[in-house]
């Protein structure tokens, strides 16, 4: 399971990181859209947690870049009056997830979800 | 005496004097001058011999002296009587002369009553002797011819004053009528200027015109016509059966300062006016006294008679004699409307304006002033305030403000020169009520204050939000990976702080929404809306007592549930706050005309009155320490104005309590 995390806020990033990788997934981190972007080229995720809000290029222009979408992928955003579920599907995304979170570990249930249903 | 001498002759009449006596001694004794007189015949008196003088018809043109015995003169007197003939007056000399004589005498047949005594003077009779000696002589016969001349012109005269005295009574029963007849008309006159002295309108000097008018003459309407030089034409008409009428009319009679009698361009003019024929009219033109009204226009008195051309002139006479009263009359009604319109123009101008307005002399006494200065100003006359603004009245001083009552005003004074008298001057001083100005101002800047708030505080909350999940996410983590129990509470600390944070920006962006007016409210029944957000704060209104009161009948009003619920579950979160275990928490709902209100309260320690005015602003909260963020009030007031309803704090007593109230307005149902 390949992870990819694009958020500006290095605290969330490391957070994420580190939870996945406790569970043995493979997570690469991007700052930016820019970055985030050029990543999920890269790395070709399965996973994408994408900030909305960000540097360079936002969620959703990430999304718009994309050439070939095949990873399942979470907007997240701090802002929750901007966005919604049915914005985040409008705009190509598959789930939406407030910050803060409930919990961390939340998070890590709904990628194990994510991965039962996907096999 | 020869009694048979005695042949008078009526064909012949003696000039001379006959004397009868009854008693010769007696004569002689008292007055012998009588028979010394000529005399051309003395007949002794008897009884017989006077009743055969009598009836021989003689002829008493003769001076006739009786002198005799009283007794013997009640015997002639007797006889005399049935004498028609015997009409000439005759001297009577009686001896024994007593009043009681006088009572059977007849006056018209004996001229003088004589005594002896009156005989024996002879002075009293000289003129007698003096006549009675020129008598028989030639003078004698002239004298009777004089005599007779002096009394034909005698009678002439007599006659010629009779004619005199008739005619001058008969020119004083015409002066007597005539005086009684002005006199008449003075009264008439003095009663109708009497009477208009209590009039109050010109229809009633019309009533009263025609009232006196009619007993006289036969006076079919009389009608005021009010000459307007803006070509405008007030016409009062009164007719005989007392109707009166009044209209505006557009064409204008003839005006002109005579009377005028039955004028075709008036006849024509009238019956127009009152939509019948007239035949005979009269027309009085009235001056209007009062020097300010000559502009005014003129007034006209009409009078349609059916009175004939003969009578036309005492018509004219009547109502000429009473114009001049009529003038002071109209004037001082018209006096009296224009002081009431003038009255009415200064109560709907200066007394009307609805802000503080009042003329101040020199010495700033209150000259007038309009009742909203009085309602406003005048409560704190002789405050500091007063006497400071009045200090600073002084030749064009720019506007200032001033605070009374609680309330700004912008005092904008104007000196006034006054022309006339003693070149004093006074001022005008309006009140410009800056207070509501000054509140919008101030919700304006409150709500500028909110919107930039809003947008600061959706910034904040984003940028805030982002690195708070990592240390949430951090927290959670550590709380994991740590084995020592104390580090792990501090942790837990940490994560508590944050989600206080957390609880804060969440506010923070709900505030932030800004834009209310883009939510979609519906209808909702407001009973099933507030007994469905009770049963969510069952647990955290357990411990106090509760009294509900719904609608009797429920109501709906346009709200977005949601938002509601957030409202009234704030109310209640800050109610249940303020008390302690025990309290008592109200919710009552009520209708009131168009409106529904709910009362949110409780029996805390109540709002201070200090902080009463900022518990709607933004961030302000008393909850130190707990988790207030002091957005919930200054929100919710937000939402419930979006639904054009009204949130406040109604009443609220130290240590009593305080009850907010949420005003909504009853859905209107559509017909």
């Amino acid at each position: 399971m390949k992870i990819l995390v694009v958020d500006d806020e290095p605290l969330v990033r490391l957070a994420l990181k580190k939870v996945f990788t406790q569970k043995g997934w493979a997570v690469e981190v991007a700052e930016n859209g820019e970055e985030g972007l050029e990543k999920w080229q890269s790395f070709n995720p399965d996973l994408v947690f994408l900030d909305v809000l960000m540097p360079k290029l936002s969620g959703p222009e990430v999304l718009n870049r994309v050439p070939a979408k095949t990873a399942f992928v979470i907007l997240m955003s701090a802002f929750a009056g901007d966005f919604d579920l049915d914005k985040a599907k409008a705009n190509g995304a598959d789930l939406f997830l407030a910050k803060p979170f409930d919990s961390i570990f939340s998070v890590v249930r709904l990628v194990e979800a994510h991965l039962l249903r996907s096999k | 005496m020869q009694q048979d001498s005695i042949r008078p002759s009526a064909a012949e009449p003696s000039e001379s004097l006959i004397l009868f006596y009854d008693d010769l001694s007696a004569l002689e004794a008292n007055c012998p001058w009588i028979l010394q007189m000529k005399l051309c015949e003395k007949v002794n008196f008897t009884e017989n011999l006077a009743s055969r003088f009598v009836r021989s018809n003689f002829n008493f043109q003769n001076e006739i002296w009786w002198v005799g015995h009283c007794e013997s003169l009640k015997v002639l007197s007797s006889l005399m009587s049935s004498a028609p003939s015997f009409s000439e007056k005759r001297f009577l000399l009686v001896e024994d002369f007593s009043k009681s004589l006088l009572g059977f005498l007849s006056r018209d047949k004996f001229s003088k009553v004589l005594s002896w005594r009156d005989l024996q003077s002879g002075e009293n009779f000289s003129k007698i002797l003096e006549i009675q000696s020129a008598r028989g002589t030639p003078l004698r016969a002239e004298h009777v011819e004089n005599k007779r001349k002096a009394s034909q012109s005698l009678i002439e005269g007599q006659k010629s004053l009779t004619e005199m005295v008739d005619d001058r009574t008969y020119s004083l029963q015409l002066v007597r009528r005539n005086s009684e007849e002005k006199s008449k008309s003075a009264r008439s006159l003095f009663r109708f200027i009497y009477e208009l002295g209590a009039v109050h309108a010109s229809e009633e000097i019309l009533s009263l015109l025609f009232s006196q008018a009619k007993t006289d003459f036969r006076i079919l309407q009389i009608a005021f016509a009010f000459v307007d030089f803006s070509t405008k034409v007030r016409f009062e008409v009164l007719t005989d059966k007392y109707k009166f009428a009044n209209q505006d009319l557009s064409s204008a009679p003839e005006l002109s300062k005579v009377i005028r009698l039955n004028k075709e361009a008036d006849l024509h003019w009238f019956a127009n006016a009152v939509s019948m024929p007239v035949q005979r009219l009269i027309v009085i033109p009235l001056r209007r006294a009062g020097l300010n009204r000559q502009d005014q226009g003129t007034t006209l008195l009409f009078v349609h008679h059916g009175v004939s051309d003969a009578k036309q002139n005492e018509v004219v006479d009547f109502f000429a004699a009473r114009a001049q009263a009529i003038e002071v009359a109209l004037d001082k009604l018209l006096g009296e409307q224009e002081a009431r319109e003038e009255a009415r123009i200064w109560e709907k101008t200066f007394s009307g304006l609805n802000l503080p307005i009042v003329i101040l002399d020199e010495d700033f006494e209150i000259v007038r002033a309009n009742r909203f200065f009085y309602q406003d100003l005048i409560p704190t006359k002789g405050s500091e305030e007063i006497e400071q603004w009045k200090r600073r009245l002084t030749a064009g001083a720019p506007p200032f403000q001033i605070k009374v009552n609680e309330k700004y005003y912008e005092v904008h004074p104007f000196q006034i020169t006054q022309t006339s008298e003693d070149g004093h001057f006074h001022y005008l001083v309006y009140f410009y009520d800056l207070t509501r100005s000054k509140e919008l101002r101030k919700e304006i800047v409150q709500n500028e204050k909110m919107v930039a708030l809003g947008h600061l505080a959706g910034h904040i909350a984003h940028e805030l939000n982002n690195p708070l999940t990592g240390i949430l996410s951090f927290c959670e983590i550590l709380q994991q990976e740590l084995e020592v129990e104390t580090m792990k509470s501090d942790v837990a600390e940490i994560e508590q702080a944050c989600r206080r944070c957390q609880k804060i920006i969440i506010d923070l962006m709900e505030f932030s929404k800004g834009d209310l007016s883009q939510i979609r409210p519906e209808k909702v029944h407001l009973n099933q809306l507030v007994e469905k957000t009770l049963s969510l704060v069952k647990t955290l209104t357990s411990e106090f007592e509760r009294r509900i009161e719904f609608l009797e009948e429920d109501a709906e009003v346009s709200v977005d549930q949601s938002l509601f619920q957030q409202v009234l579950l704030n109310l209640i979160q800050n109610a249940c706050q303020a008390m302690k275990k025990g309290g008592r928490l109200s919710i009552i709902l009520t209708k009131s005309f168009e409106k529904i209100e709910l009362r949110v309260s409780d029996t805390g320690e109540g709002v201070p009155a200090e902080i009463r005015e900022k518990i709607f602003e933004p961030f302000f909260t008393t909850k130190v320490g707990r988790d207030g963020t002091g957005l919930g009030l200054s929100l919710s007031k937000r939402v419930i104005e979006s639904f054009a309803g009204e949130l406040s704090l109604e009443c609220s007593e130290h240590h009593m309590g305080s009850t907010f109230l949420v005003v909504l307005p009853l859905t209107k149902e559509k017909k």
